[in-house]
């Protein structure tokens, strides 16, 4: 499958800033894309994400790595000879150009015969349900009708690779969301590998068959979403990635660790400990999801409830442990909902929690 | 909203009937009458005979035949300015496309730069331009020095284009700057990233974008270079008559106002000619382009 599609091998890029000093935009980046995959590039801004779609589609040379796609190099070949197209972040259509014009664009360069174009130019607009609108210009359209144009401009070229850099970006949370849906539809019905930019974690659960997390240039982890989402493998990536309580931990020479000053468990039963215990030093902490957290009168953590918000769905409270540390905890709306000010204990599953030191 | 922000143009308007469409109305006029007591103002009489002159001459004989001479005056004056528009754009384009491409805070600079020569007047930079050009001038003088003998340069055809592209050619790197400056670079990548080559890129996607700017800079220095009258006079040594110059001397040594009306209203009509084909170039021009 890897032969097949996009390999992207330990690729960087630095930057020379115009004020002088260097931005190592990407440090060392390797993914793959399966042929007709979904990742989700997922990191905070200025992270390397559009710098990395720009080095796949050309528009900026890397310094060392390589690219290949099908089995073929790819990051010798000029721009406009790349089998894959962008979803650019600012959509970037030809102003001058009705949107029928836009998405034959592509197409016409390939020297299409007329017939041949104006019939794909219908089916994608179709595809994206503009069917209406091709006699506009961009102009005339709202921001989501725009997004869907810079989608079927690019998609219309059939791309093994279709490579979109947070196009949801600009569009309302309701939109959004229906985007998401739309574009899910469109990635299965076409059957392109699609790699997605986002700084939207959410966004990056919903879509992706695949995540892959970027900080600072660096791919920190790539997984599925319940892997990243259950499994993060750094500090980082479980705090990036929904919301999280990172626990103070100590530690003695017989195993035990202790959390928060006043839970004593075997390090062996949890996930990652070996590494996390060996690597961390002092900086280890215990992730543990909100929703993994009980409110038990026989729980091992004790604290006052400082917070507590009904929220519809479930209930979010903040308890305090003492010594600044808060725990949040996400409980089912049908639990009674504590008091601010009692006294109440919390118990945690050492199965859903990990060890993580960096 | 619009109802009430309606009036903010009338005293544009006011203005623009009184002090362009009084004048034309007054010129009009003139043109119908005949010459005035000793070649001053206009007499009584209505005639056509200005516009008759325009193109018929009558002999010592009385013999009346097609007289060309003043409709090549008309012709010389269009080519002048169609060279000083091509030499401008030429020159222009180029300075406008890399002044757009200066680190933002530059920019401003180099646009300021372009119009320092609104700082004085005219007439004095035109008077430089002899000092430049003439024989004991600078630029002689100077390869004089190195052994090389300049040709004259004051007094000729050279001379009058260098003083035209001179004086139009802010007037041609603004509008395009303008344009060039507008331009998104990111539309150019959307363009490679389709499969359009570079050159490609630069014909269907930068072309587009920057000609309203070329139009609109070619039309603001053929216009009132049709109708210049200080170079030709100064630095042509009034060799070459232009139409400004002809109609000039009707209001003055010749003496006759009602001819210099006639012809006042012949370069008008050239002028709105080529309004309108230019007009109809730019339309018919983004029909086949797009
Ligand atoms: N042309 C450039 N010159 C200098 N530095 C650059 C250039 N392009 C990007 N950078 C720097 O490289 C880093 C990565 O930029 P990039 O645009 O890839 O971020 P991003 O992850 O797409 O962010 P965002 O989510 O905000 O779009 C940033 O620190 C940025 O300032
Ligand atoms: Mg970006």
């Amino acid at each position: 499958m890897v032969a097949e599609g996009l390999r992207i091998q330990d690729v960087s890029k630095t930057f020379t800033a115009p004020e002088g000093g260097s931005v190592r935009a990407l440090d060392g980046v390797s993914l793959d894309v399966g042929t007709s995959e979904f990742v989700v590039l997922l990191g905070p801004s200025g992270c390397g994400k559009t710098t990395l779609l720009r080095a796949i589609a050309g528009l900026e040379d890397v310094d060392s790595g390589r690219i290949d796609l099908a089995g073929e190099r790819l990051d010798t070949v000029p721009p406009f000879r790349r089998a894959v197209n962008t979803v650019f972040q600012s959509y970037a259509l030809f102003p001058f150009l009705t949107v029928e014009r836009n998405i034959a664009f592509g197409l016409e360069m390939e020297r299409r015969p007329k017939a041949e174009i104006r019939q794909r130019v219908a089916h994608a607009l179709e595809l994206v349900e503009l069917s209406g609108f091709a006699k506009r210009t961009p102009a005339q359209l709202s921001g989501g009708q725009q997004q869907r144009v810079a989608l079927a401009r690019a998609l219309v070229k059939e791309p093994k690779v279709l490579l979109l850099d947070e196009p949801l970006g600009a569009l309302d949370l309701k939109l959004r969301r229906q985007m998401q849906a739309e574009l899910k539809r469109i990635q299965r019905s076409v059957g392109i590998a699609f790699l997605f930019v986002t700084h939207d974690q959410e966004e990056a659960l919903a879509l992706g068959d695949r995540i892959a997390v970027l900080n600072d240039g660096r791919i920190v982890q790539v997984g599925t979403p319940q892997e990243v989402y259950e499994s993060p493998e750094t500090r980082f990536v479980a705090d990036f990635i929904g919301e999280t309580n990172l626990l103070p931990v100590e530690r003695d020479a017989a195993g035990t660790v202790t959390v928060a000053g006043q839970w004593k468990l075997v390090a062996a039963e949890i996930v990652g400990a070996d590494e996390a215990l060996v690597a961390g030093g002092d900086q280890v902490v215990l992730a543990v999801r909100p929703e993994r957290v009980r409110i038990d009168p026989g729980g091992e953590l004790r604290g006052v409830v400082a917070e507590a918000a009904y929220l519809g769905a479930d209930v979010h409270v903040a308890i305090d442990m003492g010594e600044g540390l808060l725990i949040n905890v996400r409980t089912d709306a049908q639990d009674a909902i504590p008091e601010v000010g009692e006294r109440v204990a919390v118990r945690i599953d050492p199965r859903h929690t990990r060890l993580l030191s960096s | 909203m619009r109802v009430g922000t309606r009036w903010l143009a009338s005293p544009a308007l006011g203005f623009i009937a009184f002090m362009v469409g009084g004048p034309m109305v007054v010129i009009v006029w003139y043109s119908l009458r005949t010459r005035g007591p000793g070649g001053v103002g206009v007499g009584d009489g209505l005639t056509v005979d200005a516009y008759e002159r325009l193109v018929v001459t009558e002999d010592f004989a009385g013999n009346v035949g097609f007289d060309s001479t003043y409709l090549e005056v008309m012709w010389s004056s269009i080519l002048l300015a169609a060279a000083t528009m091509l030499v401008a754009l030429a020159v222009g384009f180029p300075t406008a496309v890399w002044i757009s491409n200066r680190p933002r805070h530059l920019q401003p600079l180099l646009v300021l730069a372009v119009t320092i020569p609104f700082w004085t007047s005219i007439l004095v930079r035109t008077y430089a331009w002899i000092v430049i050009l003439r024989e004991t001038g600078p630029l002689a003088s100077g390869f004089d020095a190195v052994g090389i003998d300049l040709p004259r340069m004051l007094n000729t055809r050279g001379a009058t284009l260098v003083g035209m592209v001179y004086t139009f050619l802010p007037f041609m790197v603004l509008p395009i700057y303008a344009a060039a400056e507008r331009f998104d670079h990111r539309i150019a990548e959307a363009g490679l990233d389709l499969g359009a080559t570079p050159a490609v890129v630069l014909r269907k996607i930068v072309w587009p974008s920057v000609r309203p700017g070329v139009v609109a800079g070619c039309l603001l220095v053929f216009i009132p270079a049709i109708g210049a009258f200080l170079q030709p006079e100064l630095l042509g040594g009034g060799r070459s008559l232009m139409i400004a110059n002809l109609i000039q001397q009707q209001f003055g040594a010749s003496r006759n106002w009602p001819f210099g009306s006639a012809l006042a209203i012949l370069l008008l009509v050239v002028v709105t000619v080529v309004l309108v084909v230019a007009r109809r170039a730019a339309r018919e021009a983004r029909v086949v382009l797009s």
